[in-house]
């Protein structure tokens, strides 16, 4: 028996040509927005990685050591392979950059998933160009899902940085395990932590309403009524106007308690969910503190999304071949100079060398297909109807 | 039509009483016969395995459930707890039979190889590691208290309640460790996209939990 390794699949059939269309969709697109291929490495160096991501994710990397001694993990996070090469491999004055990627990524599974690895298409945009950044990369975020028709879906959008200002001046010990209790969706322990951090009575009420502050664009609003000092919001009000005026005010959803557990987010973070399946597609965020890290200035912010995800709540797919061509008992060079004359009709094709014309037939409706062709006699079999016609250039035009 | 979990079982009617409480229809859910699932009012409610309700919610097939945080610990799944409702109160203890209780007060070497019998061994694993304490774990689906005096294990990890199993079983409760009550939950996605819809209800439940009016 052929056994795949615990964790992993192989993907075949309609969802890797699936698979396959989501990700060509999304890299056509991102190559028009000028966003360039990038193609990491399968490892990453542990010293690299390790204290770039929140604990809790660097426990669930995948360590390995290379042939050659160095202590690495399996790719974990595309976002700091992008980085990474980045830093080392640009001038300053080479920025901004865009770089996009299709990839798989690697990690421990948490429960009740049992896979180890997830194919992600994603983009970063790294540079010194000022607010365009945010809505540049949830434009193309939106853009990207309405390319593969999944407009019933949401992002959701938080911000961290207004998060920390919110916990501003309380001990950094508490702001710490508040967030952490956020963060692990802790609300009875956010609470509990809450009563007991010396918080003034009126900023207690607020902090204990901020897990609630979820919703539609409104929860801005809402938000501002309730505080002194609503400047901190405002950057984040800026950026859901942009994105409300591109036309994504309806599929946008606010949520001010939200935080991520990479660990190096510093700015507006989202996550973005299919409304038909409740699946989660994917997310991002902006990351300045990452490119600090990293000997960088400037601002960063990109996503990532499941491929599997998309391909599933994908409508459309890749297009079977038009045609089966039978080809048995010719000459396979004129049957082939005959097939490059579809290829430059635009009519797709799968090429039958089967001997028995009955067997190629055959395979043809196992596999789904409409028409066939018998390029020898020239004529063209519609299978659901079994009608015969001639395989004429008209008939091809039709297509 | 707001999908609620809830486990079957010993916890299920003091689910259904924090249901009531909260203001929820619940008159069917008081006799629910065999049926799994059964629709009042705009909710509908799942009955299901304990162990199997935080897999509903993590996959959005329920909005939220009440469960114990022991089912959630032993399942693993990272999920939203919006209100600990304090009901259903019991604790995950280490209980054995005198000469295990011997061991744990020696402590240190003497621990080393304890024999555990648990059905809760993802906890079970995770509490002794915390202690630095290597053990050999034996999973039991029922009757744990029968292991050690049948000399399966050393000791057991288990709920404990009121203690009577235990006692009834010659043994003892040794070391307390996590406090267990029923939770109100959700999965995160859920949260983030269905707050306001699912908000009514869980505000109406934390109001009946914390000692207010539904």
């Amino acid at each position: 028996m052929n056994r795949t390794p615990r964790g992993c699949s192989n993907i075949g059939g309609d969802g890797a040509a699936k698979l396959e269309y989501c990700r060509n969709r999304a890299m056509q697109l991102f190559a028009f927005y000028g966003y360039r291929p990038f193609s990491p490495a399968e490892l990453q160096l542990v010293e690299d990685v390790w204290n770039n991501i929140s604990a809790a994710r660097a426990r669930r990397l995948i360590a390995v050591n290379s042939p050659f001694g160095e202590p690495c993990v399996l790719r974990g996070d595309l976002t700091l392979s992008a980085v990474t090469y980045l830093a080392s491999h640009f001038s300053d004055d080479e920025r901004p950059l865009r770089i996009s990627y299709a990839d798989r990524v690697f990690s421990v599974p948490q429960p009740p998933r049992h896979n180890l690895e997830e194919n992600q298409v994603g983009l970063e945009l790294i540079g010194w160009e000022s607010a365009g950044t945010d809505v540049e990369v949830l434009s193309l975020l939106f853009r990207t899902l309405d390319e593969l028709s999944i407009k019933r879906s949401v992002v959701v959008l938080g911000d961290v940085s207004v998060l920390s200002k919110f916990f501003e001046g309380l001990a950094p010990e508490v702001k710490k395990s508040l967030i952490l209790a956020l963060c692990d969706g802790m609300l009875t322990e956010y609470r509990r932590l809450l009563a007991g951090s010396g918080a003034s009575r009126e900023r207690k009420k607020f902090l204990a309403a901020l897990p609630e502050l979820k919703g539609g664009l409104e929860i801005i609003d809402e938000a501002v009524s309730m505080l002194k000092n609503p400047a901190p919001l405002m950057p984040l009000k800026t950026l859901c106007d942009s994105l409300a005026k591109l036309g994504y005010g309806e599929r946008l959803r606010i949520d001010l308690g939200f935080v991520r557990d990479l660990g190096y987010y510093s700015g507006p973070i989202f996550n973005a969910y299919s409304l038909d399946t409740g699946a989660a597609l994917g997310g991002g965020g902006r990351y300045d503190e990452l490119l600090t890290k990293f000997g960088m200035d400037g601002e960063a912010a990109g996503f990532g999304l499941n491929l599997k995800e998309l391909a599933s709540s994908c409508v459309d797919g890749s297009p079977k071949p038009q045609l089966m061509l039978w080809c048995g008992g010719s000459d396979p060079a004129d049957a082939l100079r005959y097939a490059d004359g579809l290829y430059r009709k635009g009519i797709s094709f799968e090429l039958s060398w089967h001997n028995d014309r009955e067997e190629s037939l055959r395979i043809a409706g196992l596999r789904g297909y409409v028409r066939w062709a018998d390029y020898a006699a020239k004529k063209l079999v519609l299978l659901e109807t079994g009608e015969t016609r001639d395989l004429t250039s008209e008939e091809l035009e039709a297509f | 039509m707001i999908t609620f979990a809830l486990p079957t079982g010993r916890s299920l009617q003091t689910c259904v009483k924090i249901l009531e409480g909260a203001g929820l229809p619940v008159e069917k859910l008081k006799e629910p016969g065999r049926n799994l699932v059964i629709e009042e009012g705009n909710m509908r409610y799942l009955l299901s395995k304990p162990s199997d309700v935080p897999v509903m919610v993590y996959y959005g097939a329920a909005d939220l459930a009440v469960v114990g945080n022991d089912v959630i610990e032993e399942a693993g799944i990272a999920l939203t707890e919006l209100f600990d409702t304090g009901r259903g109160k019991c604790v995950m203890a280490v209980a054995g039979p005198p000469e295990a209780a011997q061991k744990f007060r020696a402590g240190g070497r003497s621990l080393m190889g304890l024999r555990v019998a648990s059905k809760y061994t993802r906890i079970a694993e995770k509490t002794f590691e915390e202690w630095g304490v290597q053990i050999k774990l034996l999973k039991l689906n029922g009757s744990v208290e029968l292991a050690p005096a049948l000399g399966l294990s050393d000791c057991i990890f288990d709920i404990v309640q009121t203690g009577r199993t235990l006692k009834a079983n010659g043994l003892m409760v040794i070391k307390e460790t996590l406090p267990v009550s029923l939770r109100l939950v959700a999965g995160s996605g859920t949260i983030q996209m269905n707050w306001r819809s699912l908000s009514g209800v869980t505000d109406a439940i934390g109001k009946f939990v914390n000692g207010g009016a539904a």
